[in-house]
């Protein structure tokens, strides 16, 4: 079984397939012995593919194992696989699902205060519970997403964790229900079939942010 | 010189043992306790998978920040969804299909994010983890694959990291992708082609 110049590029995507036969492989390198033009052409490729299977994962970021581990589900049998098998929702790195402990302190003391003064964001048109998109100061969304429950909370990331939660409690239908909220930089555009941006949470955000400038000197 | 082919035509399959269970029965007794409810095994499931996905994340997103956005969403996702895996052996290609399909998604969404090339540092990141001792990897040339695989688009990019670094097979990840064998070997061709070039062209210092 010989294998000619013409069949070379077949032949190493056959084996880089992994659907070649031990002869056929034989026969492979057989050729790339004896044939200095295929072997200068083609020998780098198969070098660097041996590398890539033999390459080990890299060494995972600092802190991401913790974090993951931080916000594991409960586990057990409650997730409904047809969501699973729908695209997933993206992952953004400002994204910031949940405030929880001292954020949602820190909210419910800023709602305490402002919350006569904000509008409920109206119910979702699309069934369900739409995820809630919120548009808040860049700074503030980063300094949250980069301590969420575990740095102190100061100024404007206690607003923005209002912010989020000021949403969440303005847009929930029904106590039952949790809302999904995205808070993100102020430049995303979200898909206009994957969420609904709600008039009234932005009024509701700017109002939070006047009301924190006022109360912090920022 | 001698000819190197890639060695190992498999899957990775675990080797048999007599008194150890395969990665793949462990995974599975780790499962089945983890959809009981105990929150152990789940986060021994986490500990052995997260560095795989970010691996996989790594490359397919190609930067260390959305990479690990992709795989702390593709991990809890994952977990968030354990009960609808069926234990049968193939956890691992499950939260591969999981991650990956994640990867794409973010792709997808931030199509107005470019997929920047990685810096040297992020480069050197990669190239210095601690290979297989049994195999003497060409770590500059692994990185200058790293630095090459930006270049593709998003699809064969995925296809060529779920095949070639996670080593499934051709069908394992048309099924992970949703997409025929033949498209999946289609921009394996293309993704090696394109490789190639890149290879030789900076062989003879045309680029880098």
């Amino acid at each position: 079984m010989n294998v000619h110049c013409h069949q070379i590029e077949a032949r190493i995507q056959q084996y880089l397939d992994r659907q070649l036969d031990d002869a056929q492989q034989q026969a492979l390198l057989l050729h790339l012995e004896l044939c200095e033009s295929c072997r200068a052409g083609y020998q780098p490729l198969l070098e660097a593919i041996r590398d890539v299977e033999h390459a080990p994962p890299p060494p995972l970021p600092p802190g991401l194992l913790d974090r993951v581990l931080l916000q594991m589900p409960v586990p057990g049998p409650s997730a409904d696989s047809a969501e699973l098998a729908a695209p997933p929702r993206p992952a953004f790195r400002r994204i910031v699902l949940w405030c929880s402990g001292m954020a949602a302190a820190a909210a419910a003391l800023l709602m305490a205060t402002w919350w006569p003064g904000i509008t409920p964001g109206p119910a979702g048109r699309l069934g369900g519970t739409p995820p809630q998109v919120v548009q808040v100061d860049p700074n503030a969304v980063m300094w949250l997403a980069a301590g969420v429950g575990t740095a102190p909370i100061h100024g404007r990331t206690a607003l923005a964790m209002a912010a989020g939660q000021a949403a969440l409690w303005s847009t929930r239908p029904h106590e039952h229900e949790p809302a999904r909220i995205v808070v993100c930089m102020a430049d995303f555009q979200p898909q206009a079939d994957e969420v609904l941006p709600m008039p009234h949470v932005p009024d509701a955000i700017q109002f939070l942010a006047n009301q924190a400038a006022l109360q912090s000197g920022l | 010189m001698p000819v190197v082919l890639v060695e190992g035509k498999g899957q990775g399959v675990a080797t048999e043992h007599p008194e150890q269970p395969t990665p793949q029965v462990e995974d599975d007794r780790l499962v089945i306790a983890a959809q009981q409810g105990q929150r152990q095994p789940a986060d021994d499931l986490v500990r052995r998978y997260l560095p795989r996905v970010y691996g996989l994340a790594l490359r397919i997103m190609g930067n260390p920040h959305d990479a690990e956005d992709a795989a702390q969403e593709a991990m809890l996702r994952a977990m968030r969804f354990l009960s609808t895996y069926r234990p049968e052996g193939t956890f691992d290609r499950w939260v591969l299909k999981v991650a990956g399909n994640t990867c794409l998604d973010l792709l997808r969404r931030k199509r107005n994010l470019r997929v920047h090339a990685l810096s040297h540092e992020q480069q050197a990141v990669l190239a210095s983890a601690e290979p297989d001792p049994s195999e003497e990897v060409d770590r500059e040339r692994l990185a200058l694959v790293q630095k090459f695989l930006p270049r593709l688009p998003e699809q064969q990019r995925t296809v060529f990291v779920l095949f070639h670094y996670e080593r499934r097979s051709l069908r394992d990840v048309a099924e992970m992708l949703d997409v025929p064998e033949g498209t999946v070997r289609s921009s394996l061709h293309r993704a090696r082609g394109k490789l190639r070039e890149w290879i030789l062209q900076v062989q003879e210092g045309c680029c880098q």
